[in-house]
């Protein structure tokens, strides 16, 4: 199957296409590679705490306890109080509000902190690359928009993508390897790269949009124009009291029996408009959940309607689950992992493509190879640094992605600097498994723990093979370039 | 067990394709639109297999990219790497006007095209006649796409007067249809 496309739109769409893989080719590596962690991000909070308690279902009665308490220490408490309830990749509970944030047992009393520190550090980098969230989101955002843009140019720069959408060589050179799995990673994967790219548009630009439709529709009032799609808050005035929690939960067994509530969250605290916004998923549905409300009374006002309302509405509210695989449980998470990291892998070979054709070779290659490679050594290191001060900070990843890159520059050789990275991602990954047992001593030995240490040890393995045969294939260059040279 | 359809109207679609595209003679005349037809059926027995629509078509559209990369992978030819002489320099920096180019794609690529998507999606969505919030939600959902379709076109026209004017007459347009 060919597509009739005139020379002249092909070649004008590759450059189109090279030109806007170069403007976010890294971004979106950056972006790949941490997503592909952040779909994990349910399992990598239980590995970073693995002592935590964990129980199937928090009782209406323990739930009602956690939050008396929270009123007794903090009777003027204001703003949200979000408790998240045990979910099946999660099972855990704990309170967060202004108070402060408790990890919560299974009788409601309070336990620990909650602490994931470098979970957030992934989410951080993913959702805004580390950059103040104002800026960050819209950047990402715009990395999401642009790749829908490659999407429509790499189909129109390659006449012959369906033709040669089996073939892949591997090896011969390096221009043409390079393209093969950019090309068979790309167009196979293009329904989920679309998706990726509108749902993760979406998370930064949602803030810009509304204060559009607010300013267009809404004498701009942006919180109406929110409305308008996610539904209005009750109107309530009411003799302010403590909200009937556990009356409030018991209901839910009755207003909808397949539904898992998975948090509430008491919006207004301490206000007469204070009301229980509870969020249950429905197995059937990619919406994140449908939201029930009841008042202060525990009486149910009506739920907001993801499932039975506006099918824009639901659009919408399906974007989050859509976007990081949390539906059909961990076989589509871990497909969902795989496939961002294809996407990584495109995002690289893209540009690997642009530098084999230029036929000459300087800094950028070296540099290029250093940040490629140093993503996962930094990622790793990072991890490890966490493991063991127990804080994240966001230098723990920039810090040793900038050392990898000048480590490259200094080793002058691609192939060369290659193989120490992936070396030492090797030896960060099997010390960071190795730091988290000797840190965690039990805990790190079951359940979750245990497959997170497993899959950093095996990790470690994959890179040791890779590095030595990236040096084994550097020797051989050396060799083919001292015959080439004679 | 309703499961098994689902996947085997899968990856009977993918192989059909693979059988036209890789020439093979059996699939010749009916491969590639058998193919194609066994993957959209396909969405029904995912429907099925999930008790859910939504459901079902994400899972139609994801099955067949991991059927079609294990053919990839399974199709791969390995040769012996080849090593071409390649000039070693340094970094040249690129002259001023290379780079005022650079710039100027960078702000028709990102803000105006941004921009042009935004108010472009959101005006031609309130002329559907739909409720007021699925307009919105489906200008919201759109806007990315308008942007990248509109990235492109800066970048792809040898002419970039002619997506500049576009684009900026897609926002004035829009702008107009919003503030009046």
């Amino acid at each position: 199957m060919k597509i009739g496309l005139s020379p002249s739109l092909v070649r004008n769409s590759l450059s189109g296409h090279a030109w806007l893989g170069l403007l976010t080719g890294f971004l979106m590596y950056l972006i790949c590679v941490s997503g592909s962690l952040v779909v994990f991000a349910p399992q990598l909070k239980r590995w970073e705490q693995p002592a935590a308690t964990e129980f199937e279902s928090l009782s209406p009665a323990a739930a009602e306890r956690a939050y008396r308490e929270l009123l007794e220490n903090s009777p003027d408490v204001s703003g949200d109080i979000l408790m998240m309830l045990p979910r099946e990749q999660l099972p855990r509970a704990s309170l967060v509000s202004r108070a402060g944030v408790w990890a919560l047992n299974e009788d409601g009393s309070r336990g620990g902190a909650v602490a994931s520190p470098w979970t957030n550090l992934m989410v951080g980098l993913h959702d805004a690359l580390h950059l103040p969230s104002n800026i960050g989101l819209v950047v990402v955002s715009a990395v999401g928009a642009l790749l829908c843009g490659l999407i429509v140019s790499g189909f129109l720069a390659h006449p012959r993508i369906f033709r040669d959408a089996f073939n892949f060589r591997l090896g011969g050179s390096r221009h043409l390897e390079q393209a093969d799995i950019h090309n068979r990673l790309s167009v196979w994967g293009a329904p989920f790269h679309l998706v990726i790219a509108v749902t993760g548009a979406w998370f930064g630009m949602a803030t810009l949009m509304y204060t559009l439709f607010g300013n267009s529709f809404f004498d701009g009032d942006r919180e109406v124009a929110i409305q308008a799609i996610h539904g209005r808050a009750p109107e309530l005035e009411q003799q302010v009291a403590p909200v009937d929690v556990k009356r409030a939960l018991e209901q839910m067994r009755t207003i909808a029996p397949d539904a898992r509530p998975i948090y509430f969250n008491i919006e207004g605290a301490n206000s007469p408009r204070q009301y229980l916004l509870l969020g249950a998923q429905h197995d059937d549905r990619l919406i994140y959940v449908e939201q029930y409300r009841f008042d202060q009374q525990g009486n149910y006002l009506g739920n907001v309607g993801y499932t039975d309302g506006e099918p824009g509405q639901r659009a919408i509210f399906s974007t989050y689950r859509l976007h990081f695989g949390h539906f059909g449980g961990l076989p589509v998470m871990v497909l969902y992992g795989i496939f961002g990291l294809a996407l990584a892998v495109v995002s690289v070979s893209g540009i690997n493509i642009w530098l084999a054709r230029r036929r000459k070779r300087d800094a950028i290659n070296l540099l290029w190879s250093g940040l490629v490679w140093g993503t996962p050594l930094a990622v790793a290191v990072s991890a490890a640094t966490t493991v063991l001060t127990g804080t994240a900070a966001v230098s723990g990843f920039w810090m040793p992605l900038l050392c990898a890159a000048g480590l490259a520059r200094w080793l002058g050789d691609e192939e060369r600097s290659k193989a120490w990275l992936q070396g030492l991602t090797a030896v960060a990954l099997a010390a960071l498994a190795l730091a988290h047992m000797a840190v965690h001593k039990t805990a790190a030995f079951a359940g979750v723990p245990l497959a997170v240490n497993t899959v950093a040890l095996l990790s470690a393995v994959l890179f040791l093979w890779l590095a030595r045969r990236s040096g084994s294939r550097q020797s051989r260059d050396c060799r083919a370039g001292l015959a080439l040279h004679r | 067990m309703a499961l098994l359809p689902a996947v085997i109207l899968s990856a009977a679609g993918l192989l059909c394709l693979y059988g036209s595209w890789r020439k093979q003679p059996l699939f010749r005349p009916w491969g590639a639109w058998g193919g194609w037809v066994l993957l959209f059926a396909s969405g029904w027995a995912w429907s099925l297999a999930a008790a859910s629509v939504e459901l079902g078509i994400v899972y139609a559209l994801l099955a067949p990219t991991a059927c079609a990369w294990l053919l990839v992978l399974h199709n791969r030819q390995t040769r012996s790497r080849r090593a071409s002489a390649v000039a070693e320099g340094r970094i040249s920096l690129p002259a001023l006007p290379v780079v005022a180019r650079h710039l100027l794609l960078f702000l028709g690529t990102v803000p105006l095209a941004g921009a042009a998507a935004a108010y472009g999606s959101t005006a031609l969505a309130t002329f559907l006649p739909w409720q007021l919030g699925n307009a919105l939600v489906l200008a919201m959902l759109v806007m990315p796409v308008v942007w990248g379709a509109g990235a492109y076109w800066l970048c792809a026209d040898p002419k970039p007067l002619r997506p500049t004017l576009g684009l900026a007459t897609l926002l004035a347009f829009g702008a107009l249809v919003l503030n009046l």
